[in-house]
């Protein structure tokens, strides 16, 4: 539990209802939480704070949760930086197109709070 | 020397000839033919060496030198053209079952009666003198050898002789019917027959070289030695300088080509080089063995000449008789009695092929077919016709042997045996045209080949036969001089002025080239009936159709089996009949008897056979007398059998076809990119879906959780949760009937029921206020201008509303984060009302904007990222304007904003205000 | 038939036809002799001899050896 302390999370997600209920469950976990609505302000908000993990939405205005996780995988400095996709993009393909942009784990919507809780967790204290 | 012995000697002789044609016919029973080699078929071919040139060649050479050769040449030199012309009609005759050469043209120009007639005639009135040269030979030789006295004799006239030479033609006729027609066989074939004039050519060749021999060699010493001692003779400058005697190249060259033609197409060396032929392959070897045949019996032709010269003051010895009169005035009485025999063998093999060759033309083409005009032969009563013909054949062979010894008393005395034989070399080299334009070249018709042939014909009678009848006093000779009737370019030695040439090369001039031309222009000039053309295509292309089938027929007739049956009886006997069913039956796998209508197949059948026994137009009118031919068009005749036309026909069709094809392709690779397209945007528009229902489920789903594990949650917080979940569920089940009114849209489409009077421009400022709110919350400044409060339509106000609200909403979706605008504009122009959405956002790249109002469709690249809402909203859109008989058209520029027009009838106008807009 | 055959077998026709006609016969008929024997004689049965050949080879051999 300790070492969660002063961790923090990224959520990204266009859908702000959704970021309410992943807000909360990570606050429970005792995260600290950064929140962005699309993906150009998320890498602005990396780039200001590095967070160590980021649950990041895939179908978003402008910029795609795909092309996050690139440019974040292109920067040397972020490369502790755990990336979870969570998306209602389910095929295969987009979680083999996940994984080739170097998202750690692939989640789809709609999630099972525990499981989300205990994958964030994992990757946190596990990497 | 002592008549007995010469009898003796002859009668000998022929028994030989017997023995040998017998042993070869039991030879040709069991099956160990005889003749079925190239040797014995080219010795067979020699029968074109009779006695002329037993004899003949050194009275030519004796009196003109040279003139003697191009006789022998002109074969030689067409010998390597055999295996071209010679085994294209050998391979003709052979599938068609030609006996004859008047057979061959006949059946080529489509079976005609007439012209087997005329060919018929035309070879026993150009052969007749030719036989008659050969009992003047036999004749003239045995009286030599009987009188002993050749010096002072003068053998033209004198009671004697015409019994010699009467006892001579009967005898050749006993063996010739003997051999020639025991029975009526299919193919024509007398192995016997062939086997004796093979060995005659042998037994000739081996005498003319020993008395050739004798001569040179005992009675001189050798060629050089004849030549010194005759260095003085006036022959002499003729055989060093070819102009000196008279031949000039006209001459030469025409003595050629009648050689040329005569060796395919006399009658008798058709028959033997092409109806008693049993392998096309022969021809290879006789190719060159038949003209070294020729250049032996040459060699020692001028050395006797010249022998006889010296020995005989000029004109006391017929040159004609050198070969017999030198070895019998040396005393050397066996050896001229061997001699007179080659002689005699020479003379009897020409007379017994050339006889039956022409019995067979008579009898099939001249006597039968008219007989057969004039007779209803499917009456059982008439005659036995298989019996017939036999005693037809028997009663020709007679006949011409008369008609030979009348000519030779009439008029053949006076001639040498040379100018008499080019008389009927003539009279061939007529067939020459007709024959081989009709293997080469399709086009040539019946009409042609009969005017060519009368001419040529008409002509040759004209120059040749008809002063020799005069010059001898038969009828009267001014003609010659003034022309007939007196007309002076009609005369037979100088026809239409033309002079300067000897009689042979003029008349050969004119026939054929007469005969040429009339057969070329006849033909371009008429038309071919289907026989014809069906006949001509075979002989032209008959590799075509031995390749592919051995049964050709292209003319359907069928048949009553039990007429085929009694027709088939009659015509080849009842053994013939069963064996020709059987065979037939063995083939086609079919059983005869249980047939009623005998298929086109065995009509063809049952005529070819007949034909080898009858003739190719006996043959066909028999055969039609019985059989109803299916009517064939000639449009259906040339479709069949014009093979490149079709060919031609085909690959344009062909093209044509693959164009089709290539069309339909291209037609379907459009269907199935459409297709794919559909399938595509189907599988987008679900994944879109299940996308737009999982983001609220989600929301529900985990803030559910969160409020069912979290009961100590503040009041605020379970307030705004609850809230999210009530929204969300409202999205999903906006969805949802989103995809119900699609449905029901699709279903009801052009569907007016349930319209209203609509007071449009309420709707549309109830729709905005509703979606204000919103469009403030997303930092959107909206506005709205409604140019007029009472606009009336006529549709259903759901539907109306759904289009102004997704409308706004796709608007608001549109929008950017800060600093959006959405205007709203609603006016009247003309008679509709037009509604503007307008909005500043991303906008619509041109090559999308067709598409957007298409089902599933949904605006979506990188650039304006996550596509909004379900990819309905435009579709169901347009299907609600259309339904209303509207409108709608979208204007947008990338990153400046879009506008969505909607037009849509207006009802009427109502004064109405509205207080706030 | 081959087509070679066939070009062989033209070829000795011609050849025939042009050596044993006019003009060509006139270089032999111009009274001289050879051993005794006009050279008309020698010419006729030498050429008629080869000419035979020709066409033997023509017919019979199968395939031009090269």
């Amino acid at each position: 539990m300790e070492n969660r302390k002063g961790k923090t999370i990224l959520i990204v997600d266009d859908e702000p209802n959704i970021v309410v209920a992943v807000e909360f469950l990570m606050e429970k976990e005792g995260y600290n939480i950064r929140k962005c609505y699309d993906g150009q302000s998320a890498l602005a908000s990396i780039n200001e704070v590095v967070p160590d993990l980021i649950l990041l939405d895939v179908m978003m205005p402008g910029m795609d949760g795909f092309e996050v996780a690139k440019k974040i995988r292109e920067n040397q400095d972020w490369e502790n930086l755990k990336i979870i996709f969570l998306t209602a993009k389910g095929t295969r393909e987009d979680k083999m197109k996940g994984y080739a942009n170097g998202g750690e784990i692939y989640l789809t919507k709609p999630f099972d709070n525990d499981n989300l809780v205990i994958a964030v967790n994992e990757a946190i204290e596990f990497g | 020397m002592h008549p007995s012995l010469l009898i003796f000697a002859s009668i000998f002789y022929v028994a030989i000839l017997f023995l040998v044609a017998y042993w070869a016919e039991r030879r040709a029973k069991k099956g160990k033919s005889l003749v079925n080699n190239p040797y014995i078929y080219a010795l067979s071919l020699a029968v074109y060496c009779t006695a002329w040139t037993y004899y003949g060649n050194v009275g030519r050479a004796a009196t003109s030198g040279w003139g003697f050769l191009p006789i022998f040449l002109g074969p030689t030199i067409i010998a390597p053209l055999w295996m071209i012309v010679l085994k294209k009609i050998i391979i003709i005759s052979k599938s068609q079952r030609i006996n004859s050469i008047a057979d061959f043209i006949s059946s080529r120009y489509g079976k005609s009666i007439w012209l087997g007639v005329l060919a018929t005639l035309i070879s026993v009135f150009g052969i007749i003198p030719y036989i008659s040269i050969q009992l003047k030979a036999i004749a003239s030789t045995f009286d030599i050898l009987i009188s002993h006295s050749s010096h002072f004799n003068n053998f033209s006239h004198g009671p004697i002789y015409q019994d010699t030479a009467l006892y001579i033609a009967i005898a050749l006729v006993v063996f010739t019917v003997l051999f020639g027609t025991r029975h009526l066989d299919a193919n024509e074939r007398h192995e016997g027959l062939v086997a004796a004039i093979a060995f005659e050519s042998v037994f000739k060749l081996v005498a003319f070289l020993t008395a050739g021999i004798f001569i040179t060699f005992i009675l001189h010493n050798g060629v050089g030695d004849i030549f010194e001692k005759a260095s003085d003779l006036p022959i002499m400058e003729k055989l060093y300088d070819l102009e000196a005697s008279g031949i000039n190249g006209g001459t030469w060259f025409f003595l050629m080509v009648l050689s040329m033609m005569a060796i395919m197409f006399l009658p008798r060396q058709f028959h033997v080089s092409v109806v008693e032929n049993t392998n096309s392959d022969f021809l290879k070897k006789a190719s060159w063995l038949f003209p070294l045949y020729l250049f032996l019996i040459n060699l020692f032709v001028l050395p006797i000449a010249l022998s006889g010269l010296i020995q005989y003051p000029e004109g006391l010895v017929n040159p004609d008789t050198f070969v017999l009169s030198i070895p019998l005035d040396a005393g050397k009485d066996y050896l001229a009695l061997f001699v007179a025999l080659g002689g005699f063998s020479a003379a009897t093999s020409m007379v017994i092929m050339a006889v039956i060759a022409l019995s067979i033309m008579i009898s099939n083409n001249l006597v039968l077919p008219l007989l057969i005009r004039s007779q209803t032969i499917t009456n059982p009563y008439v005659f036995d016709v298989s019996k017939r013909l036999l005693g037809i054949r028997r009663v020709s062979i007679i006949l011409v042997v008369l008609l030979a010894y009348g000519y030779f008393k009439s008029v053949g005395q006076g001639y040498t045996l040379v100018s008499i034989g080019l008389i009927s070399f003539t009279a061939v080299a007529q067939f020459a045209p007709v024959i081989l334009g009709g293997i080469f070249w399709k086009r040539g018709t019946k009409a042609g080949a009969f005017i060519g042939l009368s001419l040529g014909f008409l002509i040759w009678a004209f120059t040749l036969p008809l002063p020799t009848l005069a010059e001898t006093g038969v009828i009267d000779d001014s003609f010659i001089t003034n022309g007939i009737f007196g007309i002076s370019i009609l005369k037979p030695y100088a026809l239409f002025g033309l002079e300067g040439f000897d009689h042979i090369s003029h008349a050969v001039l004119w026939s054929l080239s007469l005969n040429f031309f009339g057969y070329y222009f006849g033909s371009l000039f008429s038309r071919q009936d289907p026989v014809e053309i069906t006949q001509a295509d075979y002989f032209v292309n008959v590799y075509k159709y031995r390749v592919s089938s051995q049964d050709f027929e292209v003319l359907r007739k069928k048949a009553r089996i039990s007429d085929l049956r009694n027709l088939t009886n009659r015509f080849l006997g009842e053994k013939r009949l069963e064996t020709l069913f059987a065979v037939f039956e063995e083939k086609h796998g079919l059983k005869i008897s249980e047939l009623n209508i005998a298929p086109p197949e065995l009509v063809n059948y049952i005529e070819t056979n007949l034909a080898g026994s009858i003739g190719a137009a006996s043959a066909k009118v028999i055969i039609n007398s019985i059989a109803k031919e299916d009517p064939i068009s000639l449009e259906e005749m040339f479709r069949v059998l014009e093979q490149t036309q079709e060919v031609i026909k085909y690959s344009k069709q062909l093209e044509l076809k693959s164009a089709e094809l290539e069309a339909t392709t291209l037609q379907l690779k459009i269907a199935n990119h459409k297709l794919k397209e559909l399938d595509q945007l189907k599988a987008e528009f679900i994944t879109t879906v299940t996308h737009e229902l999982r983001t609220p489920i989600t929301s529900i789903k985990s803030l559910g959780k969160i409020l069912q594990t979290n009961p100590d949650l503040s009041e605020t917080k379970k307030g705004e949760y609850l809230e999210i979940i009530v929204t969300e569920s409202e999205r999903l089940s906006r969805l949802v009937n989103q995809v119900l009114d699609l449905e029901k849209i699709q279903a009801s489409d052009k569907d007016a029921d349930g319209f209203e009077d609509i007071p449009f421009s309420e709707l549309v400022r109830r729709s905005f206020l509703n979606l204000k709110q919103l469009m403030t919350d997303r930092n959107i400044r909206p506005g709205c201008r409604i140019m007029d409060a009472g606009m009336i339509i006529r549709g259903n106000y759901d539907q109306l509303t759904q289009v102004v609200v997704n409308l706004i909403s796709n608007a608001i979706k549109f929008c950017p984060p800060v600093e959006g605008i959405i205007e709203v504009t609603l006016a009247v122009e003309g008679d509709n009302c037009v509604l503007k959405v307008s909005d500043n956002g991303v906008g619509i790249p041109p090559d999308q904007q067709e598409k957007i109002f298409e089902k599933f469709t949904q605006v979506s690249n990188q650039e304006l990222g996550k596509p909004a809402g379900s990819g309905l909203g435009l579709f169901i859109t347009k299907r609600i304007i259309e339904n209303h008989k509207g409108s709608i058209e979208v204007s947008s520029r990338v990153n400046f904003g879009t506008t969505f027009k909607i037009i849509l009838p207006l009802l009427k106008k109502e004064s109405i205000s509205f207080g706030e807009a | 038939m081959t087509n070679d055959r066939s070009y062989f077998i033209f070829g000795i026709f011609i050849l025939a036809i042009l050596i044993f006609n006019f003009p060509f016969l006139g270089i032999f008929g111009k009274g001289k002799a050879l051993a005794g024997i006009p050279l008309l004689y020698w010419f006729f049965f030498i050429a008629w001899l080869l000419v035979i050949v020709g066409i033997a080879l023509v017919t019979t051999v199968h395939r031009r050896k090269i």
